[in-house]
């Protein structure tokens, strides 16, 4: 299971960037990036030239602004990331999503085509999200994200990410309270391996201890 | 004098096709050029729909400018406000003011291509309503500061702009009369309407523009310039009543287009941009699809060090 760290929406410029940074120094797998409608776009495009390797999960509320108008910024900031974008569509009603769907897959919407495409093939895009473990939908061969506020209490956390990944989970958002560091070391190991011996994030602990 | 550059538009061309992702990697690298060789801004310019992958949407790249840089100020020159959410762009351009730290501005225009409003399933008809309502939401968002222009290519854009208290900001390839007949009408309409937010708005201008030194590199440089207009022509798009018409005046709108471009020494540019000497931002306009990058680059470091110091641009 991999494990992206949400960014919380209130961190200003620096603060954003510089989580994102270590967040992509620790070789997580993804930040999520939200904020109001039309901020998040901004606040990704920000990442695009702050990061170099990590993805970028965005939140975009559908509904007031046209689908089409959508799928152009997505494809924008993967040209802007170099194809490291990922999407939660948050609302929407079917038509829409369907009309933002076929953009970014490459069929004419009204007649236009998405210029320009995006990097990756397709643009993996979540509308639903499980909250608790046994809410997760789990189909053979797909992706079943989930999304967890953890404790910073590893002894809590610890117990709740096999819970995870028992129930099928593939790719955590997490909110994390603590040190990205220490999610690195205790948690993405972890996830990273059935049965982890969590022996060794206790030597690594012991012998590279945080300052 | 403020002296840009623009317009940087991520175009992939039938003359020169790339890879979209590696020209917004450039757009960053141009950004960081033209912070260092000390210009004053940036300018994008947006489409949809177009082969070519024109850049549709203006503000996620000049969030991703301005993150690259640190004074340089990044403008959308222009946004087409009748094809986007007016909310959205209020809630992007107040969020961009505080992420760059104000160094964003935000230029609008109504768009003239009508596959782009049926694209997102809009009537062109309905344009100048939409282009209204929405510099209504924009008028009364909280912007964060941000300096708004309207991109205009007639006499009534003009007065609309000055009416509402707003920056004027010229399209590149009118000669020096029209850009004054522009220039009259929006500063008559800002003080019939009581001279709205008290300090008389600026007025930017793009010019066709290009260091050249012999006599060939201006041949070039001009063939570069029209190379660059005669999509249009083949198009058919264009600009009414300005005296540049691509649908039934082309040879002498391409005639207007070389005519009003400039192309020189550093020198001879300063000179004939003299008579604009009464105009806030001066946008050189150096976005063709045509020169090689290393032109390019060349370009925007003699614009910066050469050109800016003559004019003496702030």
């Amino acid at each position: 299971m991999r494990i992206g760290l949400t960014l919380n929406d209130q961190l200003d410029g620096e603060a954003l960037v510089s989580a994102a940074v270590e967040a992509e120094r620790l070789g997580l797998w993804a930040v999520e990036v939200s904020g109001p409608p039309g901020a998040e776009a901004i606040r990704a495009g920000r990442l695009c030239a702050a990061t170099e390797r990590i993805r970028l999960v965005v939140g975009f509320q559908l509904g007031a602004e046209h689908p089409f108008t959508v799928a152009e910024e997505i494809s924008v900031l993967d040209n802007l990331s170099a194809g490291r974008i990922g999407v939660i569509a948050h609302g929407g009603t079917e038509e829409e999503l369907g009309t933002m769907a076929e953009a970014l897959a490459g069929r004419p919407v009204n007649r236009s085509l998405l210029t320009p495409p995006p990097v990756q093939t397709s643009i993996e895009t979540w509308t639903r999200i499980a909250e608790k473990p046994e809410d997760l939908s789990v189909t053979r061969g797909q992706r079943s994200p989930g999304r967890a506020v953890l404790s910073g209490d590893l002894s809590i956390d610890r117990v709740a990410v096999d819970q995870w990944m028992a129930a099928g989970c593939t790719h955590l958002l997490v909110e994390w309270p603590g040190e990205t560091r220490q999610l690195a070391r205790h948690l993405l190991t972890r996830a990273a391996m059935v049965d982890y011996p969590d022996i060794v994030s206790t030597m690594a602990d012991q012998l590279a201890p945080f300052d | 004098m403020r002296l840009g550059i623009g317009l940087w538009c991520l175009q992939s061309t039938a003359i020169q096709p790339r890879p979209h992702a590696e020209l917004y990697a450039e757009l960053l690298a141009d950004a960081r050029l033209a912070e260092r060789v000390g210009l004053d801004s940036l300018w994008l310019s947006e489409h949809h729909g177009f082969y070519d992958g024109y850049c549709p949407a203006l503000l996620p790249a000049a969030s991703a400018a301005l993150a690259a840089t640190e004074t340089l100020t990044v403008g959308t020159g222009v946004l087409l406000l009748p094809l986007q959410d007016p909310h959205r762009v209020a809630s992007a351009t107040a969020e961009l003011a505080v992420q760059s730290g104000g160094r964003f501005e935000l230029a609008v225009g109504m768009g003239y291509r009508p596959a782009e409003f049926e694209s997102k399933g809009l009537d062109i008809a309905d344009r100048l309503r939409r282009m209204n309502t929405g510099l209504d939401v924009l008028g009364q968002a909280d912007l964060g500061g941000t300096p708004t222009w309207i991109g205009v290519t007639s006499v009534p854009a003009a007065k609309r702009a000055g009416r509402r208290g707003l920056g004027l900001f010229i399209s590149g390839a009118f000669s020096k009369s029209v850009v004054d007949e522009l220039v009259s009408a929006h500063r008559t309409a800002w003080h019939e309407a009581g001279e709205p937010g008290g300090t008389r708005p600026p007025v930017g201008l793009l010019r066709n523009l290009w260091p050249a030194e012999t006599a060939a590199e201006r041949r070039q440089a001009a063939d570069w310039v029209r190379s660059s207009y005669l999509v249009y022509a083949g198009l058919g798009w264009g600009a009414d009543d300005t005296g540049v018409d691509f649908v039934s005046e082309i040879s002498s709108s391409m005639d207007e287009v070389e005519a009003s471009s400039l192309i020189g020494s550093s020198e001879q540019l300063a000179e004939q941009l003299s008579v604009y000497d009464d105009i806030e931002l001066i946008v050189c306009r150096i976005g063709y699809d045509h020169p090689p990058r290393s032109a390019l680059t060349e370009c925007i470091e003699r614009i910066g060090t050469e050109l800016g110091p003559l004019i003496g641009a702030s």
